[in-house]
């Protein structure tokens, strides 16, 4: 499983499941959070840590945002160097077969569908870090 | 169109009875006649709201047929026809009437009833019977699957009504998630209407946080969950041929608020109970004008 040290950013323009999803993260031992409520001000932090040598482990991002949605920041980290093989789960309740066929093409690491349990949450993220090690 | 009145006629009997076989479960307001002289006379005493028809005569407007009599009457001439048969000699002058169908001899009852939809569509009845059929189950099965997914609250389904919002009587709640309901058909919102108690419990069991009242967390909370019903719901709904449009939740707070749509009309009205007291879904869904899905 992940490092707990692992630097996560949780993206979501909702507190209560950027809450939700950093209790499910810190189940899993992790404990390295920062958040930020849009893809619009996630990707500045992105950018930075990268460039600061200290580059987020782990991106967990909200489809539906109203700035700059999870999708698009997830085409814009694949689309930098220095970002790209940053591991990338999408949380969002858009499940229709044509949002994953989208985020799977954009490189999407895995993709949890709301409502969730803290289970399912915690099998999505060892079948990251499982194709992380591979 | 339950309620229009039908006039059927047929000179051939083994039609008659396949059209009082279809439409006489269905339509309480449906008068047969096997004879010319019959037809016209229950149409001199009655103006129906369509006529269906099969004819041996070869011309549809031969003053002497029941159509040729409608046409001359200016008080029946409005009421359109659905001809049985399409071996008349006059029906390619016909075919471009607004006011005649012409439905195949051998014809499905399904065919009947879609000309009688195209005929007497009303909007109205369309918004009631999309509310209450298509709706329902996609709605319900969100918001239940929702509250017990991530607050492992159990909700128990009420009976769902139909209600009139721009009546009086309104649902009334403490903090409310609202969200557009949109697509090229209809126009709507999708209210979910919750009580202090219910909500500061859904709160805590998602987040693992005591709340003693409604803040600003609540209200992200309620947001969160009409986001995510709205989610599932609109997946399902578009899976049945909808394009319902991507939308973002507002929240209304307020002791004891009244719940007002954007639009009036009628809305469907989805009572649950649960341990931590009442919930409340409304749907009002307005057909936009000139569709018909």
């Amino acid at each position: 499983m992940f490092d707990p040290d692992t630097k996560v950013l949780v993206v979501d323009d909702f507190k209560t499941m950027r809450k939700i999803v950093i209790g499910a993260l810190g189940a899993c031992g992790l404990k390295n959070f920062t958040e930020a409520d849009d893809g619009i001000h996630a990707w500045p932090l992105i950018e930075a840590a990268a460039k600061e040598g200290a580059p987020f482990g782990l991106v967990v991002s909200d489809w539906n945002m109203p700035q700059l949605s999870g999708i698009e920041l997830l085409k814009k980290v694949r689309g930098t160097e220095s970002t790209r093989a940053t591991p990338f789960v999408l949380v969002t309740a858009e499940a229709e077969q044509k949002n994953i066929l989208e985020a799977v093409q954009a490189g999407v690491s895995n993709y949890v569908v709301k409502p969730f349990t803290p289970a399912t949450f915690k099998v999505k993220l060892e079948q990251v870090y499982a194709k992380l090690k591979k | 169109m339950k309620n229009k009145k039908i006039l059927v006629f047929s000179e051939d009997a083994a039609v008659l009875n396949r059209l009082k076989e279809s439409l006489s479960p269905i339509h309480d307001k449906v008068s047969f006649a096997s004879q010319l002289k019959d037809a016209l006379f229950k149409s001199q005493n009655e103006v129906f709201d369509v006529v269906i028809m099969r004819t041996s005569k070869a011309s549809l407007q031969d003053p002497k047929s029941l159509f040729g009599w409608y046409q001359s009457q200016k008080t029946h001439r409005e009421s359109p026809f659905i001809v049985v048969g399409e071996d008349i000699e006059d029906k390619n002058i016909l075919v471009s009437n607004d006011k005649i169908r012409f439905l195949p001899l051998d014809w499905k009852a399904s065919q009947l009833f879609d000309i009688l939809d195209g005929l007497f569509f009303d909007e109205s009845d369309a918004a009631k019977k999309m509310v209450s059929v298509k709706f329902v189950n996609p709605i319900v099965e969100a918001v239940v699957d929702v509250l017990n997914t991530m607050a492992q609250i159990q909700l128990t389904r009420g009976a769902p009504s139909l209600v009139d919002k721009s009546a009086p009587e309104r649902t009334r709640g403490d903090v409310t998630g609202l969200i557009s309901v949109n697509s090229e058909n209809f126009s709507g919102s999708l209210a979910i209407v919750f009580k202090e108690a219910l909500a500061v419990a859904v709160y805590k069991n998602m987040v693992g946080e005591e709340k003693i009242a409604i803040d600003d967390d609540v209200k992200d909370c309620v947001m969160e969950i009409t986001n995510i019903v709205f989610g599932n719901a609109r997946r399902d709904l578009n899976l049945l041929g909808h394009s319902i449009k991507p939308a973002r939740p507002s929240v209304i707070v307020g002791k004891d608020h009244e719940v007002t749509h954007s639009k009036q009309g009628l809305c469907l009205h989805l009572p649950f109970t649960s341990p931590h007291g009442v919930l409340v879904v409304e749907l009002l869904v307005a057909m936009v004008s000139g569709s018909k899905s």
